[in-house]
């Protein structure tokens, strides 16, 4: 990027504010001589009440490792080195950053490359009519992305400081950034205090120190060498499964039915639907305790009951619902557990297996433990989480393993925590029978 | 009306079979009596046979068996992980000593008992397979006489009679005080859980779950009931039982089928009063339409004295059909994991005053839903303290043929407080007297009638 930032910037309207805002931060010259920074910050997310303390490392070209620890989470490193990316989080594992991933990182997260190259970043611009906004009268420029966003960026006209971002966010409301507490250093002008406000929550990033051109050690942006070896040793465990389970990437439904015995001498009958792209519907009945039935039809997730009546699923327990009965559950494993982490062999009913954690991003998920020989699946420690309604640690165990039409399923699941017990037998599996979509429709009667 | 054993009045079975202590004491064999034929002139007590050597063999491992699943089902599901400071790991073996020396089902059953009273805790029992009802040909198993007994004054006393019933036909009438059942004395009954030091609120409560439970026994034979009368003159009658006529609820697993009472009125003047005896899903439709048929001008009571509770997801679906927005009825602690009894609003449902009764005998899943209510300001509740016996629990069937009761969380309320031990304390404590039953006169539900009129004429009329 050696042209001057502003070549192509035709519109003498928002040449005017850009100019300001680059000499606001410093200069191109002081801009240009940045190369490697270090800053550490305070980070505080509200309403959750969370506090965890945040350190960055850039280094040009393209290397970013930043480190997000709290006691709640642990600490959470995240690493791109030019077009890889991998990811290490505390008690959830490791795993790498897909491609598009590594990309948002270092569009994200650079020492000023929005502003060095801001007519390349954003080849349209346009200036809009000022705003106030607490009083402050702002400078308002609209800059497009090279991938179609629109970001809207509000400046001090008296500093030209940016101190106001506003980026959509995909199917949600704009994120908006807020700059403030601009100290130089070295020369260059940092906002010390940054506030996020997104989705309902607001990040405020206070910075404590920035370093601009300190000498970082090339290993901190190097993966882990263990954690780097077992990845290759966990994805090929996940690929002797996905080839142990068959495929159901042909199947436009399943449905089968189960009955489930509680240690309590409960038995429920359960019949499963499942209908592309993602509709459910489960159909439970208990001696004595009557009928439930939950159900997902694309767009709302419900559960109706002779006991509880209806309501709506959402969250957590939405998120459980459609996870138990996802149709390619197990081809999409790997794209749904970013995070892992290798446990070791183990055995199991005399079977040597091995053992893997598997974690969202979001949250620690399950250890899910695979047959040596055999690549299935023979238990997963978990937890159920029921959302508000709360959690319950479980142990399922799978076993009688019979192939129909291609797939490999478990017709028999143990379900264990210490106060309860169930026993899921399948009774019969069937699959690409037609499903009326309207089965899957909340059912308030 | 009628009564029956409610899952309280099993829990203190041991009692009746002069078997192990209460579940609440510290001693456990110390009321421990076993049980013997009479030996009179005519008819000798015969000496104890030895068993068939082949029998022995098959009731030690039948009886080792039954042992172990007791200990080993409570050693792994108990809540709490501590036991309560108990040690677990020594009452096996202290118990385990003395299995050698049990010599039929009923021997079984007291060691087993009294192993379980280490606990101290409510909703842990052996109950007998064949005092259970499974099926509709074992109902004849249940036979009752039509007294509704309840504590009133530290008195195990008459609360209702059912018309027509043996009770009923012998002169029976509410307000008379039960001395004894089948010889068996309450006060004498009473002292003895003064001595095992059981806590006040259990020894309020289990004599008169003793006596309700004495009463109950095959179609057909015979009870003899001590009394007094209103002056306090003491009688005796030999009631004959006979078969309960109203609905059975349906057996959950190992869980049996109970009698069902369930009563459901409103009155002209827009009161509604709603009864049952038991949470079961068999009445949910009843009491479900009963609700939507309410009005919003109306004013509700939800009486749950004597209940002694049942399925608790049943009182989350009620409370639906009773608010206007979610909120918690409390939440159940078991060792790793924990559920929150959440209610949510359904269509249609009254939002009008509601007001819930509750008295000595009201547990389990009646003081969950009271205490729930009580906390989200969504109900005034009226009577004396309840049970203070509120853990969720299980039933699993032993190798002896027997049903095993365990608890497997403790139950907090919304605000935290625990209801095991403690009970639900009323807004408004009313407590009947025995004069009051004599006359007819419930003051508790006056109370909350008089109190729910007064809201409902202060309440904005709304459309």
């Amino acid at each position: 990027m050696s042209q001057p930032p502003l070549a192509t910037v035709k519109d003498p309207a928002v040449r005017e504010v850009l100019a300001h805002y680059l000499q606001a931060l410093g200069g191109v010259g002081i801009l240009r001589g940045e190369h490697s920074a270090v800053e550490r910050a305070n980070v505080s997310i509200d309403p959750y009440g969370v506090e965890m303390n945040a350190v960055a490392y850039m280094q040009e070209p393209e290397k970013i490792r930043t480190e997000v620890s709290s006691t709640k989470t642990g600490k959470r490193v995240t690493v791109v080195n030019g077009t890889k990316g991998w990811r290490d989080f505390e008690h959830m594992g490791f795993g790498w950053l897909s491609a598009s991933e590594v990309a948002t990182t270092l569009r994200d997260q650079s020492l000023h490359g929005d502003d060095l190259g801001l007519a390349w970043n954003f080849p349209k611009q346009a200036r809009l009519p000022d705003e106030t906004i607490a009083g402050d009268t702002l400078q308002v420029l609209a800059l497009t992305r090279r991938d179609g966003v629109r970001e809207k960026w509000y400046f001090d006209p008296k500093s030209g400081r940016c101190v106001r971002r506003e980026v959509p966010e995909a199917g949600q409301s704009s994120s908006v950034m807020t700059f403030a507490d601009f100290r130089t250093v070295q020369g260059v002008v940092i906002p010390y205090m940054t506030t996020i406000k997104q989705q309902g929550m607001t990040i405020t990033l206070l910075d404590q120190s920035v370093e601009l051109n300190p000498k970082l050690d090339d290993a901190l942006f190097d993966p882990p060498k263990e954690e780097a070896a077992h990845s290759v040793a966990i994805e090929n465990v996940l690929d002797r499964y996905v080839a142990a389970w068959g495929t159901t990437k042909h199947r436009t439904s399943v449905t089968k039915m189960a009955v489930l015995n509680q240690g309590s001498g409960v038995q429920t009958l359960s019949v499963v639907y499942q209908k592309r792209p993602g509709e459910v519907l489960v159909e439970r009945t208990s001696s004595g305790l009557g009928k439930t039935t939950l159900g997902f039809d694309g767009k709302t997730g419900w559960e109706s009951s002779d006991l509880r009546g209806y309501r709506g699923l959402r969250g957590a327990e939405l998120a459980q619902l459609k996870s138990a009965y996802e149709l390619d559950g197990p081809a999409r494993m790997q794209w749904k557990y970013p995070l892992r982490q290798w446990l070791g062999e183990r055995d199991v009913d005399g079977h040597k297996a091995v053992a893997v954690k598997l974690s969202t991003t979001q949250a620690p998920g399950g250890t899910y433990v695979f047959g040596q020989k055999t690549g299935r699946l023979l238990e997963i420690i978990g937890v159920i989480n029921n959302g508000a309604q709360g959690y319950l640690p479980v142990t399922s165990r799978f076993s009688d393993f019979r192939t129909q039409d291609g797939v490999t399923m478990p017709f028999k699941t143990t379900i264990t925590n210490p106060a309860v017990q169930v026993i899921v037998t399948v009774q019969s599996v069937k699959y690409d029978q037609p499903l009326d979509d309207a089965m899957f429709a909340p059912r308030k009667g | 009306m009628w009564r029956r054993c409610g899952l309280l009045c099993a829990v203190i079975l041991a009692m009746c079979h002069g078997a192990g202590p209460l579940l609440a004491s510290g001693e456990p064999s110390a009321v421990a009596e076993p049980e013997k034929a009479p030996a009179t002139a005519n008819h000798p007590a015969a000496p104890p046979q030895p068993m068939d050597p082949a029998a022995a063999v098959q009731w030690a491992k039948v009886r080792e068996a039954t042992f172990l699943t007791v200990w080993n089902t409570v050693d792994k599901s108990y809540f709490d992980p501590d036991f309560g400071g108990v040690d677990w790991q020594a009452v096996k073996v202290k118990y385990l000593a003395r299995l050698g020396a049990v010599k039929d089902k009923p021997a079984l059953r007291r060691l087993l008992w009294s192993m379980l009273g280490e606990l101290k805790r409510t909703h842990f029992a052996i109950l007998p397979r064949e005092a259970a009802v499974f099926e509709a040909k074992d109902r004849g198993k249940a036979g009752v006489v039509g007294l509704d007994l309840a504590p009133v004054g530290g008195q195990v006393t008459v609360a209702g009679v059912t018309a027509g019933s043996p009770a009923d036909k012998a002169g029976l009438k509410p307000g008379m005080i039960i001395t004894a059942v089948d010889g068996h004395s309450l006060s004498q009954f009473a002292e003895e859980l003064t001595k095992l030091k059981v806590p006040e609120l259990r020894r309020r409560l289990y004599p008169t779950g003793v006596a309700q439970r004495r009463l109950q026994g095959p179609v057909g034979s015979k009870v003899k009931v001590d009394y007094d009368d209103a002056r306090g003159t003491g009688h005796t009658v030999e009631l004959t039982r006979v078969m309960f006529t109203g609905r059975w609820s349906k057996p959950i697993g190992s869980f049996p089928s109970e009698p069902v009472e369930c009563s459901l009125k409103r009155g002209q003047d827009g009161l509604a009063v709603m009864r049952f005896n038991v949470f079961t899903p068999l009445i949910m439709r009843d009491l479900r339409s009963f609700l939507l048929s309410l009005q919003p001008e109306d004013g509700l009571v939800i009486d749950l004295r004597g209940n002694p509770g049942g399925v608790t997801l049943m009182a989350s679906g009620l409370c639906g059909w009773l608010t206007a927005q979610e909120f918690s009825l409390g939440t159940e602690h078991l060792r790793m994991g924990l559920n929150r009894f959440i209610v949510y609003q359904q269509e249609g449902a009254f939002l009008g005053p509601v007001a819930v009764l509750i008295d000595h005998r009201s547990a389990s899943t009646s003081e969950i839903m009271a205490a729930g209510l009580q906390e989200a300001g969504r109900a005034r509740v009226f009577g004396v303290s309840s049970a203070g016996a509120a853990l969720p629990s299980q039933f699993k069937k032993l190798p002896d043929g027997d049903i095993l009761q365990y608890a497997i969380a403790d139950v907090t309320t919304p605000q935290g407080m625990v209801l095991e031990g403690r009970g639900v304390t009323p807004d408004q404590i009313v407590a009947a007297t025995r004069a009051d039953l004599r006359a007819g006169r419930d003051p508790v539900l006056v109370a909350a009638k008089t109190w729910l009129n007064q809201v409902r004429t202060e309440m904005p009329v709304t459309q």
